[in-house]
C-alpha cells in the first residue's frame, strides 16, 4: 500500500473517531435536553439537569465541528456533495443548535419567557439528535448523484425508510445515553426517574436496532456479507444487555460506559459497511470513496501532523473539564 | 471608568496603526481592491486621498469629490509620488463594484478617527478632573455604544464586496464557487430564517441587557450564575 492510501485510510478512521466521540459526548447532553420535560418535575430538578450539562455541552459540540472540518479538508468532494445535497436538513440542524446554545443562558436570565427558551432547548436537542441518524442512513443506503457527483434529489429524498429508521435509532440511543448521564449526575427522585427511563430506553434502542437490521437486509442486502459488521452488531447487543444490568444494580458509572460502547459499536457497524465508501451513490460507479474524494497526500500528511498535536490537547482538556465538574450536579451548586 | 477609558483611548490609536498596515498590504497584494476603496480608475503617481465623494460607476468618476493631493500615495508608500494602480488596469469582468467598498471603507475610517477624538477628549477631561461631571461627554459615550459594531460592519462590507468577483483571488470566481445543486429558494429560506432567529435573539438579549442596566449596579439579574457555559 502506498503512502497516500495509508493516509486516506487513517483519515477515514480518524473522522470516524471524531464523529463517534461527538455522539458519545454531545449525545448525552442532546439526550438530556430532549428528556428534560419527562425527567424533571420541578424547577429545581430542571436546574439540576441543566447544571449537569451546562459546563460541558459546548466543549462536546467542538467534536462535531472538528469532524466536519476534518471531512472538508481530507475528503472535500464528499463534504461538497453532502453539505450542498443535504442543505436544508443541515440548516435545520444549525438553527436548532443555535437556538439551543442561547436557550440555556436566556432561560436563566429572561424568566418572563422561560417557557419559550425551554422549548428551544428541548426542540434544539431533538432535531439534531434525530437528523444525525437520518444523515448517516442516507450516506449508507445511497443517494442519487449525477455525473458530477452532485446530489440529484430533494429534501424529501432524504426521508426514505432506511434513513428514517436510522434516525429513530440515533434518537433513541441519544435518549438512552442522556438518561444514563442523568442517572450518574443526579440524586434522589430525579435519579430514580432517570434510571427507570434508561432501562425503558435500552429496550427502545434494542427494538430500533432490530428494525435497522431489518431495513439494512431489505435496502442494502450486500452489507449482510460484512463479518466485522456482524461482530460490531454483537457488541451492540452485548452493550445494551450490560447497560440494562448495570443500571438495575445501581452501577451508574458502568452503565454510562456501556451506553458509550453501544454508540461506539453502532459507529463500528457504519464504518464496516461503508469502508472505503464515504457517500454511497444510487449508481455504485458514482460513489464517493476515500480514493476518489480525498485531498492530496501532502494535505493529508500535514493534517495528520496537526491532528497528532491537536487531538491529545483536546482529549486532555476534555478529561480535565469533566474532572473539574465530577460528582453530582445540584440546582444551586457553586461554580457553574 | 478610568480603566475602560485607558483601553478605549489606547486601542483607538492602535487601530489606526493596524488599519494603516492592512491598507498597505491590500495595496500591495490586491491593488484593484484599494482602487475600489478609493474609487480610483486611473493609475496615478502621487494619488490623492478622497475625503468625500459619490462614486459614479457608469461614468467612472467621483461626484462632489473632496481630495487631499498625493495623500493616498503618501499613506500607502510613505512616498508622495508612489504609483497607485487604478481600476482601468484590470479587465472589466475582474473589477469589484466601487460604491459599497468606497462608502464602507471611508465610513470605517471616519468612525476610527472619531474614536481617537473621543478617546483623547476623555483623557483630557480626566486630566482636568472633569470626567465625572461632564454630562455631555458621558451622554455621548452612551450613544456611541453601537458605533464600534457599525465600524466593524462597514469595514467588513468594504473587504467582502471589494474582493469580488473572486472567492479565491485570481483562482476561483464567486459565481463558480456557488453550490451547483442548492436551489435559490432554499438559500432565500435559510437567509430569512437566519434573519428571524438573529432578530429574536438580538431582541431578547437587548431586553435582558436593558433590564439589567435599569436594575443598576448590584441590582437584580435574575438568577445570575445559573445556566452554565
Amino acid at each position: 500500500m502506498e503512502t497516500w492510501d495509508i493516509l486516506r485510510n487513517v483519515w477515514f478512521l480518524l473522522i470516524g473517531v471524531l464523529f463517534a466521540g461527538y455522539t458519545i459526548l454531545d449525545g448525552f447532553d442532546l439526550g438530556i435536553g430532549a428528556l428534560l420535560p419527562f425527567l424533571a418535575r420541578s424547577e429545581d430538578e430542571k436546574r439540576t439537569l441543566i447544571a449537569a450539562v451546562g459546563p460541558v455541552w459546548d466543549g462536546n459540540e467542538v467534536w462535531l465541528l472538528a469532524g466536519g472540518g476534518a471531512l472538508f479538508a481530507a475528503f472535500p468532494m464528499a463534504y461538497a456533495t453532502v453539505f450542498s445535497g443535504f442543505y436544508l436538513a443541515l440548516m435545520l440542524v444549525l438553527f436548532a443548535l443555535i437556538l439551543r446554545a442561547v436557550s440555556l443562558e436566556f432561560r436563566a436570565h429572561d424568566p418572563r419567557r422561560r417557557g419559550l427558551w425551554e422549548a428551544a432547548f428541548v426542540g434544539g436537542s431533538v432535531v439534531p439528535a434525530l437528523l444525525f441518524g437520518v444523515a448517516v442512513g442516507n450516506i449508507v443506503v445511497g443517494v442519487p448523484l449525477d455525473a458530477r457527483t452532485e446530489f440529484a434529489g430533494t429534501f424529501f429524498t432524504l426521508l426514505r425508510p432506511l434513513p428514517l429508521v436510522f434516525g429513530a435509532l440515533g434518537l433513541s440511543a441519544f435518549l438512552m445515553h442522556g438518561a444514563a448521564y442523568a442517572t450518574l449526575k443526579t440524586g434522589g427522585d430525579l435519579r430514580a426517574r432517570a434510571q427507570r427511563a434508561g432501562r425503558l430506553l435500552a429496550a427502545v434502542v434494542a427494538a430500533a436496532f432490530a428494525l435497522s437490521l431489518a431495513a439494512v437486509a431489505v435496502y442494502l442486502p450486500a452489507a449482510l456479507g460484512s463479518i466485522p459488521a456482524w461482530a460490531f452488531s454483537a457488541l451492540v447487543w452485548l452493550s445494551l444487555g450490560l447497560f440494562a444490568a448495570a443500571l438495575k444494580k445501581g452501577r451508574d458509572g458502568r452503565a454510562f460506559v456501556f451506553s458509550s460502547t453501544a454508540l461506539l459499536s453502532l459507529w463500528g457497524i457504519v464504518g464496516a459497511i461503508q469502508h472505503p465508501v464515504l457517500v454511497r451513490a444510487a449508481d455504485p460507479a458514482l460513489s464517493l470513496t476515500i480514493a476518489n474524494a480525498s485531498s492530496s497526500a501532502l494535505t493529508l500528511k500535514v493534517m495528520l501532523i496537526i491532528a497528532l498535536v491537536g487531538m491529545p490537547l483536546v482529549i486532555g482538556y476534555t478529561i480535565f473539564a469533566f474532572r473539574v465538574f465530577k460528582g453530582k450536579a445540584g440546582a444551586t451548586g457553586p461554580g457553574y | 471608568m478610568k480603566v475602560s477609558l485607558a483601553v478605549f483611548a489606547a486601542s483607538a490609536i492602535l487601530q489606526l496603526g493596524s488599519g494603516h498596515a492592512h491598507s498597505i498590504q491590500v495595496t500591495r497584494t490586491q491593488p484593484e481592491k484599494m482602487a475600489a476603496f478609493e474609487a480610483q480608475w486611473e493609475t496615478m503617481d502621487g494619488a490623492p486621498f478622497t475625503v468625500f465623494g459619490i462614486p459614479d460607476e457608469k461614468n467612472e468618476r467621483v461626484r462632489l469629490a473632496v481630495r487631499i493631493p498625493k495623500m493616498l500615495s503618501l499613506l500607502v508608500y510613505l512616498d508622495p509620488g508612489g504609483r497607485v494602480m487604478g481600476l482601468n488596469e484590470f479587465p472589466k469582468d475582474e473589477r469589484p463594484p466601487v460604491f459599497l467598498p468606497f462608502a464602507g471603507y471611508h465610513l470605517m475610517i471616519l468612525f476610527g478617527l472619531l474614536f481617537i477624538l473621543m478617546g483623547a477628549t476623555g483623557v483630557w477631561l480626566l486630566l482636568r478632573k472633569k470626567l465625572g461631571t461632564s454630562r455631555i461627554y458621558l451622554k455621548l459615550l452612551l450613544f456611541a455604544v453601537p458605533l464600534p459594531y457599525l465600524a466593524n460592519e462597514t469595514g467588513w462590507i468594504a473587504a467582502e464586496v471589494g474582493r469580488q468577483p473572486w472567492a479565491v483571488y485570481k483562482v476561483l470566481r464567486t459565481s463558480e464557487a456557488v453550490s451547483a445543486v442548492v436551489p435559490a429558494e432554499n438559500i432565500l429560506f435559510s437567509v430569512i430564517l437566519f434573519g428571524v432567529i438573529y432578530a429574536l435573539i438580538g431582541a431578547a438579549g437587548l431586553t435582558v441587557i436593558l433590564r439589567t442596566i435599569r436594575g443598576g449596579p448590584g441590582g437584580d439579574s435574575a438568577g445570575a450564575g445559573q445556566g452554565g457555559a
